[in-house]
């Protein structure tokens, strides 16, 4: 055999698995959500065609319409939490450990202790820690600070900032440590030389080494982004599919759960096809966010 | 370069009132969970949530551990993880390999069709998904929960790889190519090595990733024995929802060997979590 | 794969086996249920081999039941399934073929009452679950609280809300609400109400369209929640609280009343748990009718292969031993057999059931529930919203009329 023949089938062989992997559990899928947002199908049973319905149900019925921008809306408010409390505190953070503090390697060990842990066991815990008659309110009343339990899970108003900040206090670790080992990064040369020309340690840090931090912020943008959108961990895990407090926790992935799989208080029209076109909406909608992303990521290169 | 780093006394104790207060909360829960987890009825943490417990009740967590069966959820989480990081640093570093570096008609496409993944998580796909899944009969079995979990973090995993590799120059590719060097051993003796960071990212993400999912396997496992420990938590949940001494030994026990295991490789774990992610 | 599928199989059997719990000749039933309380009887079942050759596994999953249940049947998982009671729930099981007409089994449906056999009846007509148990929701009220306060249970709704204002005076929560569970609103609490207030005749003809949820009946239920809630007679976030903590404090007696099931007064309930001298008392809203129904049946999987073992424990469960086991156990009264139990809440229960029984029940309607948003999706939603203090009683009325309407129900046209 040539090399060139050679060359070609390792390429093919170092191709395969990975495409077929991807290609058999993400991408056909992917493309399977175009047939299947046309069917009415309960998951179980015979799938009946319905053409575009579907689509017309979830975005002229007002029951599911205003249950898809709600969930859409509220969607977007977790994100900005999320990234919010992120930028501000996991930059401010990660700034502090870049100085020489005392103790800089154990903080940065505990800032990042929640990080590994299951979602599910975070919930859970700051569900309890949370809870009217918990640790926290029994801390805040005790102090004198509020007079009555805040129910921070119990009203529409709180609960669902209150699971984006569960949300940010366990992935805050990853913020900080990326942010950090990116102004690690800085050049020192750089430094000196802005130090040289009579900069301050403020201004240093302004023009130095924010600019560097751009590429880190659009990671961490990107991957909570993607993530975000797609996980109802924390809605599902504490308030069940039905999305509680009156609807105001519900996101997208609790909506698309809903729909195919059906809520607790008694849903009876479970479809899986309506639940595809929610998935191929949600798409839709946040693709210009993500592609505007990307590109801005790759063309860095 | 220093003078920028160094802090004065003044500075230092605002800093550190600073990162003590985070410290806080992060610990607190952590605080109260252990010290209700020990109380012996549900009365006391409602009473007194930061009262010492009285008397101190170990035994919550043996009857946690034998009502619930930690220990099988704990090993179907680890099978899980393992095998999901070593089928998407294995499927990624070989795709990102053929497609940064050794280019052809299409490779751009399939680039392209990734992206689509990064872009489309994989649980809009849910419905389509599980159709495939049972169609293969993989239903409740680890072996599609692993495969599942695994293609779901592909997209990711090639995108990080495909931007790593792209930073770095040709020149010992090429001479190894002159000597006659085929894919394999280009990937495995010259790439692989060069790309050490990012591989440990993509393999740290996905051990927490997968370790922590808890959305697939709750649609693709159905019987008890394979559930891995963030569905026995649910589970436990469901029993002991108003028991909270319980529920806290139950979430204790739960963490202790992540944390344990994290505390131990703390150093590797963080720096090769971030890393890779970032091209200097 | 088939391989790796088949030495996972045969480490679970052999674990299993290990344990010792089950017998190896034994086919094993996969049978889902939500109910916990169920839990002792089985297993008290498997221990004395009383079904030949028959292990029935209970899988309990007590919240999202049929989110789980519908998963599994993909995988034709389920050999068995706990049904709950009416058409509504039924239909959509019927549509996936997934549920077998009892007919198709060897077992004698002859001694049920008529209020059980509706209960497992279809919207065609054919029978689908075998009836098991009764179940009487109602005022659940902790003794201690009351007594405590010198109040006797109360014979009169004059008296109730006199025992509720005594109760808030004193620092008690006179009736909890957990409005954070979905099901609890409209499973539980709003029909408790319409059976304790709206009367037969508004029940009856509510569910044939010739009433409506606008009219008086009704809407005087939802005016005694808003009074309550006006009054400071709920506990102060009815949002926070879901099922478990709304019996957590009645358990503890920081809450005297709660709207619930017997179930919670069982021999298996977590409440005693929390509080082991804890007593509970059993009312219907004063006044009115008392809110009994079948609760469940025992359901099949028509595609299961392990149909001969699945007809063993059909026949098994209509036996008078079982009726008898079945009270013992669960404390409940069985569907078919009038046992002479002396325990004082089976048989509170019972009476309460013969004698003074609600004639329909919304909930169960199929003509409500046919198509979204259900009857009992709008309940949830909107009387949260009530009792939270978001609306009041006539929006709340109103605006379950107007998502009935949305889809054109049976009584879409006299309500509009």
């Amino acid at each position: 055999m040539s090399y060139a023949i050679r060359e070609r089938l390792e390429r093919t062989l170092l191709l395969v698995p990975g495409v077929v992997l991807y290609g058999l559990f993400n991408f056909i899928p992917l493309l399977g959500l175009l047939y299947l947002s046309q069917v009415r199908w309960r998951g179980i049973g015979e799938m009946h065609y319905v053409g575009l319905d579907n689509f017309r149900q979830v975005l002229l019925n007002p029951y599911f319409r205003d249950q898809l921008f709600n969930a859409f809306f509220q969607n977007v408010i977790f994100f900005f939490v999320v990234i919010g409390s992120f930028l501000i505190i996991g930059t401010g953070l990660a700034l502090l450990l870049s100085f020489r503090t005392w103790g800089r390697k154990t903080y940065q060990t505990l800032f990042f202790l929640p990080y590994p842990l299951a979602a599910a066991a975070v919930a859970f815990l700051l569900d309890l820690f949370v809870n009217t008659r918990g640790p926290l309110n029994a801390a805040l009343t005790g102090l004198g600070i509020t007079e009555a339990p805040i129910p921070f899970l119990g009203s529409e108003d709180t609960a669902l900032v209150t699971l984006a900040l569960f949300y940010s206090w366990h992935r805050m670790g990853f913020a900080i440590m990326l942010v950090l080992s990116a102004i690690l990064a800085v050049r020192n040369d750089l430094l000196e030389a802005a130090i040289l020309d009579g900069a301050n340690r403020l201004q240093a840090i302004r023009h130095i080494v924010m600019p560097v931090l751009a590429p880190a912020f659009v990671l961490i943008t990107v991957i909570i982004m993607v993530d975000v959108f797609n996980n109802a961990d924390y809605t599902l895990l504490i308030m069940g599919p039905e999305a509680g407090p009156l609807r105001s926790t519900d996101v997208m992935g609790t909506y698309l759960f809903r729909t195919a799989f059906g809520g607790s208080a008694a849903s009876v029209n479970t479809n899986f096809g309506m639940a595809a076109a929610i998935g191929l909406l949600t798409a839709i909608m946040i693709m210009p966010a993500a592609i505007i992303l990307a590109l801005r990521n790759l063309r860095r290169d | 370069m220093d003078k920028i780093f160094r802090l004065s006394h003044r500075e230092q104790l605002v800093v550190q009132v600073i990162l003590l207060a985070w410290a806080t909360v992060v610990l607190l829960p952590f605080g109260a969970a252990i010290l209700n987890s020990l109380k012996p009825n549900v009365g006391q943490v409602f009473r007194e949530p930061f009262g010492f417990p009285d008397p101190v009740t170990w035994s919550n967590y043996l009857d946690a551990w034998t009502s619930a069966n930690f220990g099988t959820y704990f090993l179907n989480s680890a099978i899980i993880a393992v095998s999901c990081v070593v089928l998407v640093v294995f499927c990624a570093t070989t795709t990102a390999f053929v497609l940064s570096r050794m280019p052809f008609r299409g490779s751009t496409f399939i680039f392209m069709c990734f992206m689509l993944g990064v872009i489309i998580p994989i649980r809009l796909t849910l419905a389509p998904l599980f159709v495939i899944v049972r169609e293969l009969s993989l239903l409740d079995s680890l072996l599609g929960v692993i495969l599942v979990q695994s293609a779901s973090m592909m997209p990711v995993s090639v995108f990080i790889l495909v931007s790593f590799m792209r930073g770095i120059s040709k020149e010992l590719e090429e001479a190894a190519r002159m000597d006659g060097a085929l894919p394999f051993r280009i990937y495995w003796s010259i790439m692989l090595p060069l790309v050490k960071p990012a591989v440990a990212t993509v393999a740290l993400l996905t051990f927490v990733l997968s370790w922590n999912e808890y959305f697939l396997p709750l649609i693709f496992l159905q019987s008890s024995e394979n559930f891995p420990l963030t569905l026995g938590i649910r589970q436990f949940n469901q029993q002991y929802s108003v028991q909270w001494h319980m529920m806290f030994a139950g979430i204790i026990i739960m963490m202790v060997p992540t944390i344990v295991a994290f505390l131990l490789a703390s150093r590797q774990f963080i720096s090769g979590l971030t890393q890779g992610a970032l091209k200097e | 794969m088939k391989h790796i599928k088949g030495t996972l199989a045969g480490l679970t059997a052999a674990i299993t086996l290990s344990a010792g719990t089950a017998v190896y000749a034994d086919t094993v039933l996969n049978t889902y249920t939500w109910r916990p309380q169920d839990e002792a009887l089985w297993t008290y079942i498997n221990d004395n081999n009383l079904i030949d050759g028959v292990t029935v596994r209970l899988d309990t999953t007590t919240e999202d039941f049929e989110s789980k249940l519908r998963v599994d049947m993909q995988s034709n998982r389920p050999d068995l399934f706990f049904a709950k009671a009416g058409a509504p729930w039924l239909s959509s099981w019927m549509d996936a073929d997934v549920i077998a007409p009892i007919s198709d089994y060897d077992v004698d449906l002859d001694m049920f009452g008529a209020a059980a056999i509706t209960g497992s009846t279809g919207s065609d007509g054919v029978v689908y679950s075998v009836p098991v148990g009764m179940e009487l929701q109602a005022i659940l009220y902790n003794r201690a609280a009351l007594e405590q306060h010198g109040i006797s249970e109360p014979q009169t709704l004059a008296e109730l809300e006199a025992a509720f204002a005594t109760l808030e005076e004193n620092g008690i929560v006179p009736m909890h609400v957990g409005a954070r569970a979905g099901w609890w609103v409209n499973q539980v609490f709003n029909e408790v109400l319409i059976a304790g207030f709206a009367g037969d005749d508004w029940t009856r003809d509510v569910i044939t369209g010739d009433a409506c949820f606008t009219d008086d009946a009704y809407v005087d239920a939802l005016r005694a929640v808003e009074r309550w809630r006006d009054n400071g007679w709920l506990n102060p976030n009815p949002l926070a609280d879901d099922y478990g903590a709304m019996r957590t404090d009645v358990a503890l007696g920081t809450s005297a009343m709660m709207i619930d099931g017997i179930w919670s007064a069982g021999p298996a309930s977590p409440m005693f748990d929390i509080e082991p001298d804890l007593e509970l008392g059993i009312m219907p809203i004063p006044e009115g009718r008392a809110y009994g129904f079948p609760d469940f049946g025992l359901a099949a999987n028509p595609n299961s292969n392990k149909q001969d073992a699945i007809e063993k424990v059909l026949q098994f469960v209509i036996t008078e031993e079982f009726a008898q086991l079945y009270a013992e156990h669960v404390g409940l009264p069985a569907a078919n057999y009038d046992l002479n139990v002396d325990d004082e809440r089976i048989a509170t229960a019972a009476r309460l059931i013969a004698e003074n029984n609600v004639a329909a029940n919304p909930f169960f309607s199929y003509e409500l529930n046919a198509d979204e948003p259900s009857y009992a999706q709008l309940v949830a939603d909107e009387v949260a919203r009530l009792v939270a203090g978001r609306a009041d009683a006539e929006s709340t009325a109103q605006a379950i009329q107007n998502g009935l309407n949305g889809w054109g129900y049976v009584g879409a046209d006299h309500c509009s």
